[in-house]
């Protein structure tokens, strides 16, 4: 799915729903595409106050929530040292005027504002007409900053609805060559006591996630809470530029579309405090000018999606297909107490639970047939020949092996598994 | 007997007519410079050999260069172990000679000690440090211009940002909401000539950061809030290069005082006007202020500004060059080593207020955090909750109190080390000599001798070189988990201000998920334990290839292992109680954080690696360090734990008795060995293991080389009865004794300690042919999700260089 190829054409499914009017001067709107709905109140958060994907609430912006917004920091004084202040200089919550929607397009019209300064900013989100996907156009006039003013941060939240159990808040990262999969809370899993001093000991939290986009690098890191520091993941040129925040049955992926020209900029998921954040200027730059950022558009995309997976990380297999090989592995021959799946795949896995390997862990097909070779040629030798009808080498390099577990997957999706 | 022909054989080789010669070879990294620059580097010598220094020559091309000598070590009887060379060349091929009478000393450097300060004269520059000064340099002078004076300024800098409450930061936000700055003032203690010269003189520079508010919330201790640093300055006869060394300590609260500046700075010269920064690719910033900020190891940007906001010039990936700043006399260049490895860094010019900045923390980065990772027990090393069959993890204070309650200093005594250089030159210096000036600090000139001189010599033991087309296969097991992490460092990006250096231990095992365990806590980060004595192992690695790239990778570590792992306050929360101890030198162990682990003990601190770093290149960080952990021995034999006896005291009493010559030590280290209750009585696999992984079995050996003192050996050879294959071949500490075999075979010549090293090979190959560093070729490193897990024990790279050597004088 090449997710910018879409244009306000075609097979508009979307309609305007007038909303109460804010300050008497402008209605919100709701946006609706393939199976979403997404809605602006002029006096909301000022970015997204409401969206909901198949019938389910994906975000919704509690009272006060602070959608869109600008920190200031002072401009230096002429001194070096002035120039590297940690302090901010003021926010500029995001005040809409003007919010309408037609023909499948959302336009908000606001101004970053305390008052007395006034940022001005245009918005445009347009749904896909064959996708559940949104596409949003951000156009911010920096140049109105009076120079006595420097951006430190240019944050663009999304109010996160949570899951009440913290098990199911689930977190990714698109890093260059992987996806970074993490949960906010990982303590029920107990996998294996070596992981860990001692045998009752949990694994951590981690609140927050994040990845920065420098111009020829970025970094991703994580952290167990807001008030602890953060550990990295990796580090690379060019990340994927997706952040993604997911329940078991399903979440929301912010992705760049212009993430080759539009660096630097930040992605940040707190699922603790229940936001996902694009900074447009990420605070762990230094402050830079209104003029030196002009007046910038830039574009994203948000992605509603069925299951924990996120959009660009994508399974390997059908859902149902992937469902139909973990029931197929999980199944005892007769007189035996333990499955493929239960034996070899949940000593390696940490887990033989169907619905915590797909769901919450999000373990890809691959993986869990390399589970088999790795530890039992044998046991793979016999699931290939069931598979393919054929025999495999016992003895055969793990690169060849790879190849045989390739052709399963492919037909296991072409054909599906014995007897299912 | 084998052995002691094998030296006499070397020996003889050695002889010329003219007395000994040693061939030498120096890397300079690439191309040899076309200026002579100068070289610090340390050889072995057997024991014997030679018994004054002053009959070092070193010659190149014939010719004989001046050269300044310093003793590190002597053997028992005297002579020379360890001598560290200075000199300066342009040359690649060097040969040093002795036996033909005491050399000319050269005449060079002029230093002067007066009114608690220091001043020098190389005849290219003059500098002087005043013990009521900055605390960097107070006067500089090259090449008859003005001297660039200190005045009031502050050249020597590490500010803090003071915090309420640590919610009042966010990762990676840049601001703090209530913080007050916390400025540092400097306190000099000491202006020494640790070095006098002729060709190569030392200053060292100790003294405190002191503050108003950094520290302010720690109680019970009296040991908070000043930070201390030391500084080494080191001139050159000649040359108006100046190489920096600087370390500083934490005794902050993590939870509240946060970095915002590292730095140190120079005036800068008279009338600059001109800043460039000279890398791969020359870029050049117009004033009045330039930077050139590298905040990750991804990318750098150069930036210049009037004074109100950063205005970004270029950009590129990684700066691997000098700062310029010129005016029309004389221009001074300025450089980090490990500049984009260690971020966030910058160098800054203020051609407004005549200053030049080297930033080891940015400013312009976010505030340089020292909080604890996580804020509950049982999350990674830091013990069980209190509740059994929880479901959430257990907060270590959750009012503020209670046993854990200074959970929050785990940071506490972290420190870190770095080099700069610092180059008043003639404005008109070509950039190619810039570059070769910044290959020069960041690649120092390695100096050689073939590698059988190092094992030949025995000063670090009785090992095996590397030998092409032998043991290959057992060779390549060792090579190949270095290779590894040399390319994980790079694809994970194992790099910034607190991780460069360190290594990841355990890949795709327990939970095959293709991820480092640095997530998930005890199996985390090595620090110096989980994988074995690695800075050892690595730096013999080093030293038995004679290979920068080994060398480097070492070296790294180990700075690391004893910068950031390793706690250098006086007090310490003992268990993160408040019962403070003394554990200065030793470190924390392995976790998903540095300094995430409550356990500080010696092992982690093993200084055998440090040891070899310091005889090869005379670092001053070094010595630091052994220095460090004597202390630590002396006045805390238990080592934080119970770690002291199992080696570490042992081991640095034995350098200290090579490093002085003074028999106290020698005293101590009997003391040691035979107070080790475990050498005598352990069993059981783990004991023993731990044992001689430890170090206090590698004590008694060299104990036993060194005295001739044969009482002891059955001792050893009763430890390696309690270790034969037949009991551990299938226990999980397999690994551990190759080096227990190698010398009860050595002391008693009983083959049977020989067929032990041989009955274990098969497991090392076994293992290794599973690892994933083998399974998969390179370009496939590290594997994907459910696949093979890497195999890697700094134990057994440490070990099995000492078990060849058995083999090998068998001839197998």
């Amino acid at each position: 799915m090449k997710l910018w190829w879409h244009r306000p054409t075609g097979r508009w499914r979307a309609w305007v729903l007038l909303s109460l009017p804010w300050l008497g001067a402008a209605h919100g709107a709701t946006l609706t595409g393939i199976d979403l709905a997404l809605t602006v109140e002029p006096g909301g958060c000022g970015l997204v106050d409401k969206l909901t994907y198949q019938g389910a609430d994906l975000l919704a912006a509690p009272a006060g929530f602070v959608g869109a917004g600008l920190t200031l920091a002072p401009a230096g004084d002429g001194s070096l040292d002035s120039l590297f202040g940690h302090r901010a200089a003021g926010e500029l919550p995001a005040r809409l005027t003007s919010v309408t929607a037609e023909g499948g397009r959302l336009v908000a019209i606001g101004a970053y504002t305390d008052g007395q300064i006034s940022v001005p900013f245009r918005r445009t989100i347009t749904a896909a007409p064959d996708d559940p996907l949104l596409i949003v156009e951000e156009e911010t006039d920096y140049t109105a900053l009076p120079l006595d003013r420097l951006v430190a941060r240019h944050r663009l939240a999304l109010p996160l609805v949570l899951p009440a159990d913290a098990h199911e808040r689930l977190l990714g990262l698109g890093g260059q060559t992987r996806a970074e999969l993490f949960r906010m809370d990982q303590n029920d899993v107990r996998r294996t006591n070596q992981n860990l001093s001692d045998n009752r000991a949990y694994w951590p939290y981690w609140d927050l996630g994040g990845l920065i986009q420098r111009p020829g690098g970025y970094s991703l890191w994580k952290a167990n809470h807001a008030d602890t520091l953060a550990l990295p993941l990796e580090e690379g040129q060019q990340s994927a530029g997706w952040a993604d925040f997911s329940s078991l049955r399903s979440g929301l992926t912010l992705r760049r579309l212009d993430a080759d020209r539009a660096a630097p900029y930040a992605l940040t998921i707190d699922a603790r405090a229940g936001w996902l954040a694009l900074d447009l200027w990420p605070a762990a730059e230094p402050p830079i000018a209104g003029a030196a950022l002009g007046r910038r558009m830039v574009r994203y995309a948000l992605l509603p999606h069925e299951t924990s997976w996120p959009v660009p990380y994508r399974c390997e297999l059908p859902r149902e297909r992937y469902l139909a090989m973990l029931r197929w592995l999980d199944e005892k021959a007769p007189g035996q107490q333990d499955s493929h799946l239960s034996f070899y795949a949940a000593a390696r896995l940490g887990t033989g639970d169907i619905a915590t390997i797909m769901d919450k862990e999000r373990i890809q097909p691959s993986t869990v047939l390399r589970t088999f070779y790795h530890a039992d040629a044998w046991r793979m030798g016999g699931l290939a020949k069931t598979i393919l009808g054929i025999d495999v080498p016992r003895n055969q390099s793990q690169a060849a092996w790879e190849q045989v577990a390739q052709k399963m997957l492919d037909a296991i999706a072409k054909n599906g598994v014995p007897r299912h | 007997m084998t052995r002691a022909l094998l030296v006499v054989l070397t020996l003889c080789l050695a002889t010329s007519a003219h007395g000994a010669d040693l061939p030498l070879t120096l890397d300079w990294a690439g191309p040899p410079p076309a200026r002579a620059l100068p070289v610090t580097g340390g050889l072995p010598l057997a024991r014997g050999v030679l018994r004054d220094e002053r009959e070092l020559h070193l010659l190149a091309g014939g010719a004989e260069l001046p050269l300044q000598t310093r003793t590190l070590a002597v053997w028992p009887d005297g002579s020379l172990k360890w001598v560290l060379l200075d000199f300066q060349t342009t040359a690649a091929s060097l040969t040093l000679r002795w036996g033909v009478g005491p050399r000319a000393l050269p005449a060079g450097i002029v230093a002067r000690a007066e009114a608690g300060g220091v001043s020098l004269d190389t005849g290219a520059l003059r500098l002087s440090v005043r013990g009521d000064g900055c605390g960097f340099v107070d006067e500089l002078a090259a090449g008859g211009q003005p001297a660039l004076s200190a005045g009031t300024r502050r050249l020597n800098v590490l500010d803090f940002l003071h915090t309420a409450a640590p919610a009042d930061y966010t990762p990676q936000d840049r601001w703090l909401k209530q913080a007050q700055s916390d400025p540092s003032r400097i306190v000099v203690q000491s202006v020494s000539l640790e070095q006098a010269g002729p060709l190569h003189a030392v200053v060292l520079v100790t003294g405190v950061y002191r503050y108003a508010l950094v520290g302010s919330t720690i109680t019970g201790t009296e040991v908070r809030g000043d930070c201390p640093f030391r500084l080494r300055l080191h001139a050159y006869a000649g040359s108006s290069l100046l190489r920096v060394e600087h370390f500083f300590s934490y005794e902050g609260d993590g939870d509240h005082d946060f970095g915002h500046a590292l730095s140190l700075r120079l005036p800068a010269p008279a009338g600059a006007a001109t800043v460039r920064f000279v890398g791969a690719a020359t870029a050049g910033a117009p004033g009045p202020l330039a930077g050139l900020y590298q905040p990750d190891a991804g990318s750098y940007q150069v930036w210049r500004s009037e004074g109100r906001a950063l205005e970004r010039l270029a950009g590129g990936r990684r700066f691997e060059g000098l700062m310029d700043v010129s005016g029309p006399g004389q221009a001074l260049a300025v450089g980090v080593r490990g500049f984009w490895q260690q971020g966030a860094k910058s160098l800054h010019a203020d051609l407004r207020d005549g200053l030049v900045c080297a930033n080891l923390w940015a400013p312009e980065a976010p505030p340089l955090d020292f909080r604890r990772h996580a804020r509950e027990k049982s999350v990674g090393e830091a013990g069980g909750p209190d509740v059994a069959q929880g479901t959430q993890p257990e907060p270590f204070a959750p009012r503020g109190d209670g046993p854990w309650r200074n959970y929050r200093l785990a940071s506490k005594g972290v420190g870190k080390s770095h080099d700069l250089l610092f180059w008043l030159h003639d404005p008109a210096l070509p950039e190619s000599e810039l570059r070769a000036g910044w290959r020069w600090l960041e690649h120092r000139p390695l100096l050689w001798a073939p590698p059988h001189h190092y094992a030949a010599s025995l000063a670090l033991g009785p090992y095996r070189e590397r030998v092409a087309t032998s043991f290959d296969d057992i060779e390549a097991a060792l090579e190949r988990p270095v290779d590894f992490w040399r390319q994980s460092r790079e694809k994970f990006g194992w790099y910034g201000f607190w991780l460069y250096g360190n290594v990841a231990q355990s890949y795709n095992e327990y939970i095959p998920n293709g991820r480092w365990a640095t997530d998930f806590g005890r199996w985390g980060w090595a620090n110096g334990d989980s994988v074995g004595r690695l800075a050892y192992a690595l730096m013999l690695q080093a030293v038995r290839k004679g290979e920068r790239a080994d060398f480097e990778f070492a070296e790294s570590y180990l700075r690391h292992v004893h910068d950031v792992c390793s706690v250098h306050t006086p007090a310490w929360p003992e268990n993160y109680s408040g019962n403070w101890v003394y554990v200065k030198g030793a470190a924390h162990r392995h976790d998903s954080w540095p300094w995430g682990d409550l356990y500080v003990g010696a092992r982690g601190a093993h200084p055998v690696g440090a040891k070899i770093d310091y005889y090869l290149t005379g670092d001053g960080r070094a010595k630091d360090i052994l220095d460090e952990i004597t202390q630590l021995a002396l006045r805390n034999p238990n080592g934080g734990a119970g770690d002291g006896p199992l080696g570490p005291n042992a081991q640095i009493f034995l350098y200290q008795w090579e490093a002085t010559g003074d028999p106290v030590w020698l005293g101590r280290l009997r003391a040691e060995l035979d107070g080790s209750e475990l050498l005598k009585t352990a069993e059981g696999g783990w004991l023993v293991m731990m044992s001689a992984a430890f170090g206090i079995k590698d004590a008694l050996d060299e104990y036993i080389d060194l005295t001739g003192d044969r009482a002891k050996a059955p001792l050893a050879a009763s430890f390696a009865e309690r270790c034969l294959p037949a009991q551990m071949k299938n226990h999980w500490t397999w690994g551990g004794y190759f080096r227990v075999y190698a010398a009860a075979y050595r002391f008693t010549g009983d083959a049977k300690y020989r067929r032990a090293i041989e009955d274990m090979l098969p497991r090392l190959r076994e293992a290794d042919a599973g690892s994933a560093a083998t399974v998969l070729p390179p370009d496939q490193w590290p594997g994907l999700p459910g696949g093979p897990s890497v195999f890697v024990d700094g134990n057994i790279i440490r070990d099995i260089p000492f078990a060849l050597a058995v083999l090998a004088e068998e001839g197998r």
